[in-house]
């Protein structure tokens, strides 16, 4: 059990160096056949810097659940009486999450590089409603944004896949305060060559999934 | 084109359907919110008001004579020393305790008793009202009450009230039964601002048993801050209780 446990992270390795280093070389391919010798040398396409735009949604997170809910506490506010009274006649509809929506840019620099910023906009919602007419009388909805610079590897490169890790630092406001933090995608997958979607896996204040859709284009003409 | 665009619409509901979650859980519309709450508030001042007459009541009939069950409460211990009387309930440590300062008189003999109290034996004493026993009246006195000095902290709120009762000895259901004629209370928060008021009076007898079986109470909610005011009056029948909202909401 514990060598086919090293043998496949052996092979995980493996394929990770070979994608790495299937990035930087040329490529060149020699076929034979029994007559003649037929050379093709076969150039891997030089690689293009694109820009790459990108819009997702993610889950909660630790700090989205900090900035969004007080980490569970978000009404946990000290209760009197006179206020009891004030909203008696009235009720809270649930608190809702309704996810971390992302806008991102970067410029694909390298193919191991691409450098950009990206925001997040998470929502959480409730309201008090007068509890006779229904109407909504009080908005207790709570929202954060989130400004980063971003950077992201990618450690393997084709066309149509590419799978990534981001690393973004910036600042996070619930609209009343600021505080540092960032964002960190440590798998990324991105499928598609223009047109593409993709999905993560990360922490910080996109959320711990994350998926959407996005559009990247050449930066230069050839 | 039109194909590519129904299966973003669809990933990106399902997405949204798949991130969002319920944080914290709603409130049920209550329209009697503000009744109950009053009500509430009452109840536990009369509760109290009820405690207190108990440990009275106690001593009087002790002092008359009257071998009686204390009415179905904790053991209870009388403690004489001269003119006053200690009356401890509950446990060693835990035990609420009144002092109660004779002039001398039995209720009956239009006696004035000072009632001191204390919640524990980590407590002091503090000074909770009077009693004023009817020349007479072997079971009839008046009992004025104000928590908010002795007893403030150990509630959120205070209370006042003062009372006058019959009270009789029920066989059956071997406890003190009273039958407030007069009742009138206020309750108000302890910060000492009196942010909000609420007073309330007996206008029908008060009648309990095991608990209200009987009565009317009228309520008069102020809130000072906002200058609001809500009143409500509470009728009790056969220990059922209905609310009758003499002047609606005006915030």
């Amino acid at each position: 059990m514990k060598n086919i446990k090293t043998i496949l992270m052996a092979f995980v390795a493996l394929w990770v160096v070979q994608g790495a280093v299937a990035q930087v070389r040329e490529r060149t391919v020699v076929k034979t056949d029994s007559t003649k010798v037929i050379t093709i040398v076969k150039k891997h396409t030089e690689f293009t810097p694109k820009h790459d735009i990108r819009a997702g949604v993610g889950t909660m997170s630790l700090v989205t659940s900090f900035a969004l809910d007080n980490w569970g506490c978000a009404d946990c506010t000290v209760r009197d009486f006179r206020s009891d009274m004030a909203n008696a006649e009235t009720h809270l509809t649930p608190r809702m999450f309704v996810g971390n929506y992302s806008l991102s840019y970067t410029y694909h620099d390298r193919r191991w590089l691409s450098y950009g910023g990206t925001a997040v906009f998470g929502a959480s919602t409730r309201w008090r409603k007068d509890s006779i007419t229904g109407e909504k009388i009080d908005n207790l909805s709570n929202y954060c944004l989130s400004i980063m610079p971003t950077v992201r590897f990618d450690w393997f490169y084709r066309e149509k896949v590419q799978l990534y890790s981001t690393v973004s630092i910036g600042v996070v406001t619930d609209f009343d305060e600021a505080y540092p933090w960032g964002d960190l995608t440590l798998v990324g997958c991105s499928f598609g060559r223009k047109f593409f979607g993709f999905a993560e896996v990360g922490m910080g204040t996109a959320g711990w999934l994350r998926a959407g859709i996005g559009y990247r284009f050449n930066a230069t003409k050839k | 084109m039109r194909k590519i665009f129904s299966m973003i619409m669809v990933a990106l509901a399902a997405l949204f359907v798949a991130t969002s979650c319920e944080l914290a859980s709603g409130t049920d519309p209550n329209p009697n919110r503000a009744n109950n709450l009053l009500w509430n508030r009452v109840y536990t001042a009369i509760n109290l008001h009820f405690e207190h007459f108990l440990a009275v009541a106690y001593l009087n009939d002790t002092l008359l004579g009257k071998e009686v069950d204390n009415g179905g409460y904790e053991q209870t211990e009388v403690v004489v020393n001269g003119n006053i009387y200690t009356i401890n309930y509950g446990s060693t440590y835990y035990a609420r305790s009144y002092r109660i300062k004779t002039d001398g008189k039995r209720l009956d003999e239009g006696g004035e008793w000072t009632i001191y109290y204390r919640e524990s034996i980590y407590e002091e004493y503090g000074k909770l009202g009077m009693a004023t026993g009817i020349e007479g009246e072997s079971s009839k006195f008046k009992l004025s009450i104000d928590n908010s000095v002795c007893a403030s902290h150990y509630y959120a709120y205070s209370y006042a009230a003062e009372s006058e009762m019959e009270y009789w000895y029920d066989d059956v259901q071997e406890r003190r039964c009273v039958k407030y004629n007069t009742f009138k209370g206020t309750s108000s928060d302890t910060s000492g601002q009196k942010d909000y008021m609420i007073s309330f009076e007996v206008v029908e007898p008060l009648v309990i048993r095991a608990s209200i079986e009987e009565g009317k109470i009228d309520i008069l909610y102020n809130d000072n801050v906002e200058n609001t005011s809500r009143s409500l009056s509470v009728v009790i029948v056969n220990r059922s209780v209905t609310f009758v909202t003499t002047n609606g909401s005006n915030w």
